[in-house]
């Protein structure tokens, strides 16, 4: 019983995570792209520690700047003022942008990836069954 | 960017290891003879959460032989009752090759391996399929 349900977890998993990644390359696809360039190291103490956030500034196509803070801080720095990164956004709204890297694609993959061995899992159990048949 | 292929190739070296053993596992049960095993005792083995049980069943085979199988699921207390039955496959060539008779006491390797290998293959794939999606100022279609 428990494999059905993997088969039927595994399903479903694959039809949203394939729905998930296509409108992540559907984005990718579409989205405007820009460098940006690190202008400031934004300090936090933590600990007796200081950790350093970076600010990108990048321009998009309506030649309007706009500043990117970066999620994660490090100690130390693993920017440079003046490092550069690519930033994809949607051209209605830059102020959302994210940094163009293959974390964009982490949470659909790996959904796809649980889904698949869910998937494959519960499927060996019906294909057994089928070529089996009263053996369990 | 050479991350996907980190996943992809021990995810494809663990699918050939996998469905080696699965091929193993398939000429197991066609030469196999089944047989009723009852729990005639219990394996005791103590660890952090004190001790737990194992079954051990006695299997009396065709030609009257008796193997003696010990149940790789312990637990505390026992979840199996003395002269409680389960069915069991053998291979009359070799006695302890017994396995009990469900889906993961038959292919419990391929099954784990198969399902770490669809994982892998699955994740790197698809860095690998969209990784020009990835690079900075190509505009790709696929």
């Amino acid at each position: 019983m428990v494999y059905l349900i993997f088969l039927f977890l595994g399903t479903l998993g694959l039809v949203l995570s394939i729905r998930s990644l296509r409108a992540s390359v559907d984005f990718l696809k579409n989205a405007e792209r820009a460098t940006g360039r690190v202008i400031e190291l934004v300090e936090s103490s933590d600990d007796g520690e200081t950790f350093y956030r970076p600010v990108f500034e990048f321009t998009a196509k309506d030649q309007q700047q706009y500043h990117y803070r970066h999620h994660k801080s490090s100690a130390p720095s693993s920017w440079e003022i003046g490092n550069e990164a690519v930033f994809i956004f949607d051209p209605a709204d830059p102020g959302e942008a994210r940094m163009l890297g293959s974390a964009m694609l982490n949470w659909p993959a790996t959904a796809l990836a649980v889904s698949m061995t869910l998937l494959v899992t519960g499927l060996g159990y019906v294909v057994f069954r089928l070529c089996y048949p009263g053996l369990l | 960017m050479r991350y996907h292929l980190a996943a992809l190739i021990p995810g494809i070296c663990l699918l050939l290891v996998a469905l080696y053993i699965l091929k193993g596992s398939l000429d197991f049960i066609d030469k196999s003879e089944r047989a009723v095993g009852k729990v005639t005792g219990w394996s005791e083995s103590s660890g952090d959460g004190g001790i737990t049980y194992a079954p051990v069943f006695t299997i009396v085979t065709r030609s009257g032989h008796e193997i003696y199988y010990t149940h790789t699921v312990t637990s505390a207390p026992p979840s199996w009752e003395m002269g409680e039955e389960a069915d069991f496959l053998y291979d009359p060539a070799d006695a302890d090759s017994a396995r009990i008779l469900t889906y993961f006491g038959l292919f419990s390797w391929s099954i784990v391996l198969l399902g770490v290998a669809a994982f892998l293959i699955t994740y790197g794939g698809v860095f690998c399929m969209l990784r020009a999606y990835l690079r900075p100022g190509i505009n790709v279609s696929l």
